[in-house]
C-alpha cells in the first residue's frame, strides 16, 4: 500500500500522530482487574473501589490480593480508571488481566 | 446491551482475574467461552516492550492481530499484563506506519539535501551498495558502521554480527543496549568472567529482603513489581528498601526508601560492606573458597572527548578498566574509609536509615535480591556501582541460592539475548567471545566456515563514538536499525544530529515509523515488526523464548533480518575482503557475500519443510531455506558445552520460553551453585566457572564525583527515564491512542519550593536550559514523581521535547555507557511577551 504522502516534516512527528481514536458512543467495555492493597489498608481499599462508578469487587483475600470488574463507555476511561485505582493510599499495584467490548 | 450478556461479561472477567489472582469465586463465575473467541487464531509471543519478558497471547483474525491478553502459561507473569502490554495488539497499527523505502532524491538522483521521497527497495538497496562500495574502497572498513538493538530478534543480532564483522570486516557494531546495559554486562564479565545474572524471578518468592538500587520497578517493571508485592504480602517479615535520588511510586510503596544526592550510591555501597566488616558478617569459609580480591584504577575520567579538560586532568582516564591483585585486609582499610558518619554527610540519608539497610545485608539469617536498572548502570561509574554491590553479596555468601540473588534488570525485550549473548557489541562475539582474543576469532571463523584471518580484531566504536566519528567525517557508510537514536542518545544537537546530516555520511534507518531519527536519514526502510516475523528473545532472567510469524507487515515493509540477508547479495567477496586473504583462499573469490554468509551450509540446512504448515514465514520463502532455525543452530553451536547451552530450536516453540544452560533437556535457575548448575562439581559448593580458577572477584573502588554538577548558574541537577504509559522514545506507545492520551507529553517534574523561588507555576511553560541545548516544557510539582529541591526530572519519550538536548555525553570510561541521570540545568519560566512573539 503506498502511501500519498511525499515527504514527512518534523512537524508530523510532534506528539507521535497517533491513530485516528475509535468512533465514540455505544460502546461498552468490561475489563478484569486484580488489585494488591497493603492488608492494613485492605477495608479502606475496598470501600473506595467500591465507591467508583461501574466498578465491582469480586472477591478479596486477607492478605490483600483483590479480583475486580470494571465498566467503562470507552477504552480510554480503562486506563484512567487504572491510573485512579493506582493512586489509591494503600494499593500496591493493579493489573489488567481481561477486556472486551461490545 | 442485553443485561444477561452483560453480567456474563462481568463473570468471565472475573473469573479471568480471579484465576491470575489464586482467588476462588463462587461457582457461577465460569469462564464460558464466547462464540467470538473462536473466529480468533490464538499463538504465544513474548511482549514486545521491556526486557521483564513477559508471556502474551496474541489473537489473530482476517490476517490482524485484534487482541492480546497475558499467557496464563507464562512463568513470567502468569496471566498479568501492565497497561503498555494490554495495549500491545495495537503498536503495528499506528497512522503513520511506514510502508515503502524514503531516499533522498532530486531529479531521479540521489541528493542528501533533498526531501524523503518514496522509493523501490532495488533503488534504495543500490544506492545503499553504492555508497558502502565507495566507502570500504576509499577508507576500509573501519568507516563503515551500524547501529542495532536490544530488540533485534536474536536472529537479527546473529546476522547483522555475521554481515558487519564476517561481511564487511569492521567492528563498529554496537546495539543501543549501550545505553542501558552495558555497565551491567562489563560489571559480570569482570566479577564473574561470564555475563548474566546467577539467579532468576523464582527469587523473589525467596527473598526475605528486596534492595533497589535506581530501579522505580512499579512504573518499570510492573509485572515483575508485583512479584515484589505478592511476596511483600504474603510473608508479613519480608521488607522492601529503594534508593534512589527521588521519590517515585516504587519509594511511596516501600518499607524504607533511601533518597540519596546523585552518585553517592557508590559511598552507601562501601559503608555497607564495611559495616559487614565491622560487625563480623563477613562469611570467612565462602570469602576463602570463592573470592579473589583486586583493587581498581581510581581518577578514570568520565568518557568525554579525549581533549575536554576533565579527561586531560584524570590520571587514569586511558588505563580505567586496570585493576590490581589485592587481598581482604587492603579491602577493609579501603571501605574503613565509609563510616556511618562520613556516608550520611555524603549521601544526605539519615544514619538511621543507612543502619537498617546494612543490616539487612549482615543478617546471615535475611535472604536478600538486590535488583538495578538505570540507576546503577547510566552512572560515570556504572561498572563500579555493580562491582560494589557484588562485593556485599559475594562477603556475605548470598548469592547463586533461591532468595539471595544480585539481579540486573534490563530495559529491552533481548537486551541479554540479542546484544550480550549474540554479541553485538563493538568487542564482542557469541558466547561472550572478544574480537580481540586471537584464539576466539579462530573459533568464530570455524564456524562460520570462513578462510582463517578474516575477522578483524580491532575492538569498533562503541555508541557514543559512533556519533562523534560520524560527525568527525570518519565514519561515514552508516546503518541505524531498530532504535530511535536522535532522540535518546546524549548532547544529540551536538554530537548526534551534526554526524547524521555530515555531507560526508550516507545515514540510512530501517524502522516501522518516522522516528526523529528516520527523518534525519538518507534512507528510511519500513520494517516489519514484532509478530510479522518468526522471531526469539532473551529476558533478564535468560530465558530464551520464540515465537511465530502471526501476520503480515502492511505494504513493503520487510523485517530486518530480510533487509541484513538481502543487502549482502549485492557484494562480491572482492569488494569487500582484503585481496591477500582471496589470494591465500581462492575458492572464496568472486563469491557473493550472500552465499558465504548465509549459504554456508550451515545457515542454510534446514528446508522449507520444517516451517510451522499453518504459519507464513516471508524470509525464509524469500531466501529458499529454513532462515530462522538455520541461524539459531549455528548460533547456538558456539556456546553449547560452554555454560551457555541452548536447546535444539524447535522445543522454544513448543515452551514459554527455557533459561540457559539447558543441559540434557533441563534449564538451570541458579547458575555457579551446587546441586542446581549441571557445570558445578560435587562437593565444591559454589564455582564461579567463568573465570579459570573459579573464584568471582570483589572489586575495591570509592565514591568519586559525578561529571557535571549544579553550579550556581546551572543550579539543578536533571535526571531523566521513562513513565509507566510509554516505552523508552514513544515510537510505539505514542501511537496506541490510549496510551497517548494518559501521558500526552513529557512534563518537568520539580519540587514545589524550586517552583516558587523561581517564580513558577504548575502547568506554566519553562525553558530547560543546560551548557548543551534547552527543550520547552511545563511544570509539574504533583504527581507520581516527587523531586527533593534542587532535583528535576523529564522523561524522554516525546518527540516535540527532545530533553536529550541538554544531556551530557559523559560515559563510565569502562562501559562506555552514558550517564542520563546527572548533569546541570537551569530552569526558566517563559514569558508571555517571548510567547507571543513565536
Amino acid at each position: 500500500m503506498a502511501r500519498e504522502q511525499a515527504s514527512w516534516s518534523r512537524r508530523d512527528l510532534l506528539g507521535g500522530r497517533p491513530a485516528a481514536s475509535p468512533a465514540a458512543g455505544g460502546e461498552h467495555h468490561v475489563s478484569g482487574l486484580v488489585v494488591h492493597a497493603r492488608p492494613e489498608r485492605l477495608v479502606a481499599v475496598l470501600a473506595s473501589l467500591r465507591a467508583m462508578p461501574g466498578l465491582d469487587v469480586h472477591g478479596d483475600t486477607p492478605a490483600g490480593k483483590i479480583v475486580a470488574t470494571l465498566e467503562t463507555p470507552t477504552e480510554d476511561d480503562v486506563v484512567s480508571r487504572l491510573g485512579d485505582i493506582g493512586e489509591l493510599p494503600g494499593v500496591l499495584s493493579t493489573a489488567l488481566v481481561y477486556h472486551r467490548f461490545d | 446491551m442485553d443485561v444477561s450478556r452483560r453480567t456474563l461479561l462481568k463473570a468471565q472477567a472475573a473469573a479471568a482475574a480471579a484465576a491470575v489472582a489464586g482467588i476462588d469465586l463462587p461457582a457461577a463465575a465460569q469462564n464460558l467461552a464466547a462464540g467470538e473467541e473462536i473466529a480468533l487464531k490464538w499463538s504465544k509471543a513474548p511482549c514486545r516492550f521491556c526486557g521483564t519478558g513477559c508471556g502474551v497471547m496474541v489473537g489473530v483474525k482476517d490476517g490482524r492481530v485484534v487482541a492480546t491478553h497475558g499467557d496464563m502459561q507464562a512463568e513470567v507473569n502468569r496471566g498479568l499484563n501492565c497497561v503498555k502490554g494490554y495495549f500491545l495488539s495495537k503498536i503495528m497499527y499506528g497512522a503513520d506506519r511506514l510502508t515503502q523505502p524514503l531516499m533522498r532524491v532530486r531529479d531521479g538522483k540521489f541528493d542528501k539535501n533533498a526531501e524523503l521521497q518514496p522509493v523501490s527497495w532495488d533503488q534504495a538497496f543500490d544506492e545503499m551498495a553504492r555508497q558502502w562500495k565507495r566507502v570500504l574502497r576509499e577508507k576500509g572498513p573501519k568507516a563503515v558502521g551500524m547501529f542495532g538493538s536490544g530488540q533485534w530478534t536474536i536472529f537479527e543480532g546473529y546476522a547483522a554480527t555475521k554481515l558487519m564483522r564476517a561481511g564487511f570486516r569492521s567492528n563498529n557494531l554496537d546495539p543501543n543496549a549501550r545505553h542501558c546495559m552495558a555497565s551491567a554486562a562489563v560489571g559480570f564479565i569482570r566479577t564473574f568472567g561470564m555475563d548474566e545474572p546467577m539467579g532468576c524471578y523464582d527469587d523473589f518468592e525467596h527473598a526475605d529482603a528486596f534492595v533497589l538500587w535506581g530501579s522505580n520497578m512499579a512504573e518499570m517493571h510492573p509485572i515483575l513489581w508485583t512479584r515484589v508485592i505478592d511476596r511483600r504480602l504474603s510473608a508479613p517479615h519480608v521488607r522492601i528498601a529503594t534508593l534512589s535520588t527521588y521519590e517515585h511510586r516504587t519509594t511511596e510503596l516501600s518499607d524504607q526508601s533511601l533518597i540519596f544526592q546523585p552518585g553517592t550510591d557508590l559511598a552507601i555501597l562501601n559503608f555497607v560492606a564495611n559495616y559487614i566488616i565491622q560487625n563480623g558478617a563477613v562469611n570467612r569459609d565462602f570469602v576463602d573458597r570463592h573470592v579473589n580480591f583486586r583493587v581498581a584504577n581510581t581518577d578514570i575520567g568520565y568518557g568525554l572527548r579525549p581533549e575536554h579538560v576533565l579527561e586531560q586532568r584524570a590520571t587514569h582516564a586511558n588505563e580505567a578498566a586496570v585493576s590490581q591483585p589485592s587481598n581482604f585486609e587492603a579491602y577493609a582499610r579501603m571501605v574503613g574509609e565509609y563510616t556511618l558518619d562520613k556516608t550520611a554527610e555524603l549521601t544526605g540519608v539519615s544514619k538511621e536509615r543507612l543502619l537498617t539497610l546494612a543490616k539487612l545485608y549482615a543478617d546471615p539469617k535475611t535472604k536478600v535480591m538486590s535488583l538495578w536498572t538505570m540507576g546503577f548502570n547510566q552512572h560515570v561509574r556504572g561498572v563500579w556501582a555493580n562491582h560494589l554491590v557484588y562485593n556485599i553479596h559475594l562477603l556475605t555468601g548470598k548469592i547463586s541460592e533461591p532468595g539471595n540473588s544480585p539481579f540486573s534488570l534490563t530495559g529491552q525485550p533481548s537486551a541479554c539475548g540479542t546484544a550480550r549473548e549474540v554479541g553485538t557489541f563493538s568487542h564482542r562475539l557469541p558466547a561472550d567471545m572478544q574480537v580481540n582474543n586471537a584464539e576466539h576469532r579462530k573459533h568464530a571463523e570455524e564456524i562460520w566456515k570462513l578462510p582463517p584471518g578474516l575477522l578483524n580484531g580491532e575492538i569498533g566504536y562503541h555508541a557514543v563514538q559512533q556519533d562523534r566519528m560520524l560527525k568527525d567525517g570518519k565514519l561515514n557508510a552508516y546503518w541505524i536499525m531498530c532504535n530511535n537514536n536522535l532522540q535518546t542518545a546524549p548532547n544529540t544537537n551536538n554530537e548526534t544530529y551534526p554526524g547524521y546530516r555530515n555531507p560526508a555520511n550516507f545515514v540510512v534507518c530501517s524502522d516501522p515509523y518516522p522516528t526523529v531519527t528516520a527523518m534525519a536519514a538518507d534512507v528510511v526502510l519500513p520494517t516489519a515488526m514484532w509478530v510479522e516475523k518468526e522471531g526469539a528473545y532473551g529476558n533478564a532472567e535468560r530465558r530464551t523464548h520464540m515465537w511465530r510469524q502471526l501476520v503480515n507487515a502492511p505494504g513493503e515493509a520487510r523485517s530486518d533480518l530480510w533487509q541484513l540477508m538481502e543487502f549482502s547479495k549485492r557484494f562480491t567477496t572482492d569488494e569487500a575482503w582484503a585481496p591477500e586473504i582471496l589470494a591465500a583462499h581462492p575458492e572464496y573469490k568472486g563469491k557473493s557475500l550472500f552465499d558465504v554468509l548465509w549459504r554456508n551450509g550451515s545457515v542454510d540446512r534446514f528446508g522449507l519443510s520444517e516451517i510451522a504448515a499453518d504459519h507464513d514465514n516471508v524470509e525464509s520463502k524469500r531466501f529458499g531455506f529454513y532462515v530462522q532455525k538455520g541461524l539459531f543452530e549455528e548460533y547456538a553451536s558456539f556456546g553449547r558445552g560452554h555454560g551457555h547451552d541452548l536447546a535444539p530450536f524447535d522445543r522454544y516453540h513448543e515452551v514459554r520460553g527455557l533459561r540457559w544452560p539447558v543441559v540434557d533437556g533441563k534449564e538451570t535457575r541458579w547458575r555457579y551453585r551446587e546441586g542446581h548448575d549441571p557445570y558445578v562439581e560435587k562437593g565444591s559448593g559454589w564455582q564461579f566457572y567463568g573465570n579459570p580458577d573459579r573464584r568471582a572477584v570483589v572489586m575495591a573502588a570509592p565514591y568519586e564525583p559525578p561529571a557535571e554538577a549544579p553550579d550556581q548558574e546551572y543550579d539543578l541537577w536533571l535526571v531523566t527515564g521513562r513513565v509507566l504509559e510509554h516505552w523508552h522514545s514513544g515510537s510505539m506507545t505514542m501511537r496506541v491512542p490510549e496510551l497517548y492520551r494518559a501521558f500526552t507529553g513529557a512534563v518537568l517534574f520539580m519540587h514545589p519550593d524550586d517552583a516558587q523561588k523561581r517564580g513558577l507555576r504548575r502547568g506554566q511553560e519553562v525553558r530547560i536550559v543546560s551548557r548543551r541545548g534547552e527543550i520547552r516544557s511545563r511544570v509539574e510539582t504533583r504527581g507520581r514523581n516527587k523531586m527533593p529541591p534542587g532535583r528535576v526530572f523529564v522523561p524522554f519519550f516525546d518527540a516535540s521535547q527532545l530533553i536529550n538536548k541538554a544531556t551530557l555525553d559523559a560515559t563510565d570510561p569502562i562501559s562506555k555507557q552514558t550517564d542520563f541521570k546527572k548533569c546541570a540545568v537551569k530552569v526558566i519560566g517563559v514569558a508571555m511577551t517571548e510567547r507571543g512573539a513565536e
